[in-house]
């Protein structure tokens, strides 16, 4: 062993020269903008296999920023926005982000959250997160729901090969009823978004897009409730689109 | 008699038994042949490893480590360092100054969570490269996706996330770095946004070192972690994007990936800026993670050793290993040497022998010589110049057919270092060899013809004649 290790030391000490390196390419030397992404268990990736890398804030890091750019992902599953304005905004404000991502909604939802009560969290977050125009914040409203597996889950004669149903009182409102209140959270993050200077992305446009092309449940992960990778590369296009407008 | 009438004299025999002297001149060329070739080769093994050693390669190389040293291990070349201790700018200025210290290099490694591409190779770069081995799960990784490249059957997967030292390194002085770069080049000084990485990488692919250029413009996001605490401690990372420009044969210190310094800076600095977590998160304290210095040579490793323990650092070198390079490059001279000093010694054999044969079948000529007045030495002088005739063809045919053997296996070699992605060595071909080889054949072949040329001149004319 140690003379195959000796004589692995003689070949690499011959060894003298390199190979001609590739030209060099105009690498930064100073650090770019701070992206920051604020949310819940869609932030952070859940659902998709490697969240790590297909986490739709990842993808949207790798693809749109600029090589410089450094991204911090304050993401907490089950997060709501007085959550999000209770933990994840201080952390934010302490790291002076130059862009800021908050996909804050269905959690709010799901736990009964008014609308009025979800309009004046996301409005002290938006603005918490502005700095006074320091950050572009781009916040998106929710996408549709009614007919995600976890959701028909938890409505009568739910599909035999779907998830079971995790509402807390194991039933959840009709698609009608639902889809009202979505409307009515869309509504309160436009009006947030225009009275604060956000940019507002229009999940729901995507999802509906989505459904339209039969492709809907497609980008949904096993969980029924959670998109997959196809889904969190949708919705990342989207924020890039909004970024880029 | 002239040295001139004993040349010709000598050419005349030789032309008489041009069979035998052809044999004669083959056997000496063969015999110088393969000392030559063997000089040749162990002389350029070893002045090339020396070579490479004393002027700071990696077997030069002394790791300091931010520790006190283990007393206890002095002699041990993998030591295991005792409590951590600073190691500052000040420890650093104290090193360099330091007699036989040729150079200091600062090494600031940071725990950071990597995160490869998917895919993680440059499909159509890993086509035109040799076929990938069958794979191997790694036990740490996930499988996400694979590559089945047109001419690579085997698919290349891409690994799940996982946790490594980078090592980050002034790239200023990085061509004092004793890495041997397989593919691309370093990162540019001060870059936020390059990487290179190590073999172990590869290996973590799937690939061997034929297969660098394929990770070439792929993009690794490393993660520095830093801890929050609200109403738990949560862990959240700083990403940033990182393209490999580069692929290296040897680590640095204990790591797959060198960057610039300021990169592991910026990461430690995000990383201690948090706190650790009641302790879950190593927080380093030392502005060094450790130094590589480089001696002015293999035979001040000890000497600097032992000063970097007085100042109170631990140190960790392969002397143990040197040392045994040093020897088994010895062994290996005295072998070839021994074996072409065999064939030398057979060589001279067949001169005798092909001069005692000429000596019996010339008793005529000896005696007719003798008879016309030629003295004992006159005829010596004829043998003599016929056997330093032979040796002398033969060492210029033998030198050349060594020059040409050494440059064969040398190809040989190329090839192999080719293959294992090292550069290649030059055969060095000296004047002393050539000379030496030359003059060495002609003296061994005149040394051979002595005794019979002894015993040509001792022969009287009439018993020559009679015996003819």
């Amino acid at each position: 062993m140690r003379r195959a290790a000796a004589l692995l030391l003689v070949l690499a000490a011959c060894s003298t020269g390199r190979p001609p390196p590739p030209p060099a390419a105009n690498s930064p030397t100073t650090p770019g903008p701070l992206y920051v992404a604020v949310g819940a268990s869609e932030t952070t990736g859940i659902g998709a296999e490697t969240p790590l890398r297909e986490a739709w804030p990842r993808v949207l890091f790798r693809t749109v920023m600029p090589t410089n750019a450094a991204f911090v992902n304050l993401g907490i599953p089950g997060a709501t926005v007085a959550t999000a304005l209770r933990l994840e905004l201080p952390q934010a404000t302490q790291l002076q982000p130059d862009v800021v991502t908050v996909w804050l909604n269905v959690n709010d939802i799901l736990a009964g959250v008014p609308p009025a009560d979800f309009e004046r969290d996301l409005g002290a977050l938006v603005r918490g997160l502005r700095r006074t125009g320091q950050a572009r914040v781009l916040v998106a409203n929710a996408p549709p729901v009614d007919h995600l597996p976890a959701y028909r889950a938890c409505r009568p004669a739910p599909p035999a090969a779907g998830p079971e149903c995790r509402a807390p009182g194991g039933e959840l409102p009709p698609p009608e009823v639902v889809n009202q209140l979505i409307a009515a959270y869309n509504a309160a993050t436009a009006r947030v978004a225009a009275a604060e200077g956000a940019t507002l992305v229009d999940l729901h446009a995507v999802g509906m897009e989505a459904r339209a092309a039969g492709i809907e449940a497609a980008l949904i992960s096993g969980d029924g409730f959670h998109p997959n990778a196809g889904g969190y590369q949708r919705v990342a296009t989207a924020f890039a689109q909004a970024y880029q407008r | 008699m002239k040295w001139r009438d004993a040349a010709g004299l000598a050419v005349t025999g030789v032309r008489r038994r041009i069979g035998r002297s052809i044999l004669t001149v083959l056997a000496v060329a063969l015999a110088t042949t393969l000392l030559t070739a063997l000089v040749t080769i162990a002389g350029t093994a070893r002045t090339k490893v020396i070579a490479e050693l004393s002027k700071g390669g990696p077997l030069a190389g002394i790791k300091v480590t931010a520790a006190e040293p283990d007393l206890t291990q002095i002699d041990n070349d993998d030591a295991r360092p005792g409590a951590p201790k600073d190691l500052d700018e000040a420890a650093r200025g104290r090193i360099e100054n330091l007699s036989d210290v040729r150079v200091v290099l600062p090494i600031v490694a940071a725990q950071m969570v990597i995160v490869p591409p998917d895919p993680a190779v440059d499909p159509a770069v890993l086509a035109t490269l040799p076929p990938v081995p069958p794979p191997r799960a790694p036990a740490n990784a996930t499988t996400t996706s694979t590559i089945a490249s047109p001419l690579n059957r085997s698919p290349v997967r891409a690994p799940g996330p996982f946790s490594e030292a980078v090592i980050g390194i002034d790239m200023a002085r990085s061509d004092e770095l004793p890495v041997t770069v397989l593919a691309g080049r370093l990162a540019e000084r001060r870059s936020l946004t390059e990487v290179a990485v190590t073999v172990g990488y590869l290996q973590r692919l799937g690939l061997r070192k034929e297969h660098a250029p394929a990770v070439l413009g792929t993009e690794l996001t490393l993660g520095a972690p830093r801890a929050f605490v609200d109403t738990r401690p949560r862990f959240r990372s700083r990403w940033v994007r990182t393209m490999i420009v580069g692929v290296v044969a040897q680590e640095a210190a204990s790591g797959q990936f060198l960057v610039p310094i300021e990169q592991t800076r910026a990461a430690r600095a995000w990383t201690a800026a948090g706190g650790d977590a009641e302790g879950r998160l190593e927080i380093p304290t030392s502005p060094y993670s450790g130094l590589f210095v480089i001696a002015r040579g293999l035979d001040s490793v000890s000497r600097v050793r032992a000063q970097i323990t007085d100042i109170g650092y631990a140190t960790t070198a392969p002397e143990n290993l040197i040392a045994s390079v040093q020897r088994y490059l010895r062994v290996v001279e005295i072998v070839l040497a021994g074996i072409g000093l065999i064939a030398l010694f057979i060589a001279s054999l067949g001169i005798a022998n092909a001069m005692l044969a000429a000596v019996r079948e010339r008793r005529r000529e000896i005696g007719v010589l003798k008879a016309i007045g030629a003295r004992d030495r006159d005829v010596s002088r004829v043998f003599l110049f016929e056997a330093g005739a032979l040796g002398f063809l033969g060492g210029i045919i033998g030198t050349a057919g060594g020059y040409l053997a050494a440059f064969a296996v040398s190809q040989v070699v190329n090839s192999y270092l080719a293959r294992q992605g090292l550069a290649g060595v030059t055969i060095g071909f000296p004047a002393v060899v050539v000379i030496g080889s030359i003059c060495g054949a002609f003296f061994l072949a005149v040394g051979a013809g002595m005794m019979p040329a002894r015993r040509a001149a001792a022969m009287p004319a009439r018993e020559a004649m009679e015996s003819a």
